[in-house]
């Protein structure tokens, strides 16, 4: 006989499915803008309400997300959502480390390499992004340094490694952040090379998170802005960024007949990857790069589970890939990636079986997210608002106009 | 009257929707939750699936489900 606790909130689960908050491992979650005055008050240019930027991510059951270029901001988000002020995922942050010049934490030399993972470990980042301008001593220093420092890495694999990709897969390498990383080493994205790139992951240990809903949107919005302005979710994103993906669409503006075709291989080419890495043994793990235009954070999710089962994966591999299996990766299965006694109640009740058709995930009827269980009224009350107000402010914000105040 | 109505119950359902006060949130965190006759989908290293189980969760915590894994759960 079930013990109920003493009021207890009855929720009727009959016909009912009930699965893990899905989990995903690679979104870049906006944070404030600051284009003009520097002063010690100074109130951003453009400022976004953290739970307009959280409400589609819960909406959507997503309950964990891996933020792969954090900032102090970011961290004020989590403690936010932790604290209870506003309702969102768990976050966990990556530090972003580059190369060359630029912002952020910048590494030239292997022993900057190591610092930067020093620092970020001193501030309280649980991982280490690794990104495209890096040097090859300073990335091997900085897996390196990271593993020590008990972080793992997660990213690009630099330009540096160009004509020598197998040099990149060095001990502790965790997670190749996209399947573009792979294609842009394949002159003929053969299945030869699908199958040399899995050894190579296989081999390493590392995990490939391909994001194959970043590159489908890229192509689409690379062949007309159209995509995106027609995509249904995009009511949900901030007036000013909705202007930037509409008005300064850098994917757009590169619009010709051979990039065009040349996208649209690579997307064909990175369903064989998944493909080929499945059959390899590499594990999979769902993630959306969502913050790139046209790919908005919690829908996109649902996306890339979708695309991931068309390219090969069974729902339940592809639904592995957004729970137990990303939460083995993260380091944190013992808290959540699972419906199991003791674990956190990160919860999704699907009106109907996403392991017969994983489409099903998106048939959410209510969802349990920091103790807190929002039912599919109260979640889309809080989507037709945010959309409301996303339609009402669209005039106050044009990108250029933002942007010309940048000195 | 209708519209003032609809008025109090939207303004009501604002406030727990976004739960902007701390306190708000608070309460519910510490609510238990009991769903019932539910299909589990466990996601657990073995997969195992339970139908028409009941899921209690208190402080956020998933705290029992149907007890123990009963006899009709199979693996999927
Ligand atoms: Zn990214």
């Amino acid at each position: 006989m079930v013990q109920f606790p003493k009021k207890a909130i009855i929720i009727d689960g009959k016909g009912k499915w009930l699965i893990p908050g899905l989990i995903d491992a690679h979104v870049h979650l906006p944070t404030d803008g600051y284009f003009g005055q520097k002063l010690p008050t100074q109130i951003p240019d453009l400022s976004f309400d953290m739970q307009d930027i959280m409400t589609p991510i819960i909406a959507n059951g997503v309950t964990t997300v891996l933020d792969l270029n954090s900032t102090m901001e970011t961290f004020g988000q989590k403690k936010a959502i932790e604290k209870g002020y506003i309702v969102g995922p768990r976050i966990a942050l990556a530090a972003n480390i580059n190369g060359d010049k630029g912002q952020g934490k910048i590494a030239n030399t292997a022993e900057e390499g190591r610092i930067m993972v020093r620092i970020a470990k001193a501030e309280g980042y649980d991982f280490i992004k690794l990104y495209s301008k890096l040097n090859i001593e300073t990335y091997n220093a900085i897996i390196d340094e990271a593993h020590k420092q008990g972080l793992k890495t997660i990213g690009h694999i630099p330009n540096a490694f160009e004509g020598k990709l197998e040099q990149a897969f060095v001990p502790h390498f965790g997670m190749v952040a996209h399947a573009e990383e792979f294609s842009k080493h394949s002159e003929n994205f053969s299945i030869e090379d699908a199958q040399k790139f899995a050894k190579l992951s296989k081999d390493n240990g590392t995990y490939l998170s391909p994001t194959l809903t970043t590159m489908v949107w890229i192509a689409n919005q690379t062949n007309s802005i159209d995509s995106i302005k027609n995509s249904p979710t995009l009511k949900y994103v901030h007036p000013l960024l909705q202007s930037k993906w509409l008005t300064a669409n850098n994917y757009n503006k590169n619009f010709t007949v051979k990039n065009l075709s040349y996208l649209e291989e690579m997307v064909k080419f990175h369903f064989l990857l998944v493909k080929v890495f499945k059959d390899a043994g590499v594990p999979i793990i769902a993630g959306t790069d969502a913050g790139v235009s046209g790919v908005v954070a919690g829908f996109s999710l649902h996306d890339e589970l979708e695309l991931l089962v068309q390219a090969g994966l069974t729902p339940q591999e592809a639904l592995n890939s957004a729970t137990l299996l990303s939460a083995q990766w993260l380091g944190i299965d013992k808290q959540i990636g699972s419906i199991e006694t003791g674990k956190y109640a990160d919860l999704i009740l699907l009106d109907k079986n996403p392991i017969t058709d994983i489409k099903n995930t998106r048939k959410i009827a209510g969802v349990f997210v920091n103790g807190n269980w929002i039912d599919k009224n109260k979640l889309n009350f809080m989507l037709a608002d945010l959309a409301k107000r996303n339609i009402e402010n669209k005039d106050k914000f044009d990108w250029k106009t933002m942007m010309s105040k940048r000195k | 009257m209708k519209n003032i109505l609809i008025l109090v119950i939207l303004t009501f359902s604002t406030f727990l929707a976004f739960g902007q006060n701390i306190k708000d949130i608070q309460i519910k965190r510490q609510k238990a939750f009991a769903i019932k006759n539910v299909n589990v989908i466990t996601m657990n290293a073995t997969r195992t699936f339970i139908e028409n189980a009941t899921v209690v969760i208190s402080d956020n915590i998933i705290q029992s489900i149907n007890g123990t894994i009963p006899k009709k759960s199979y693996h999927y």
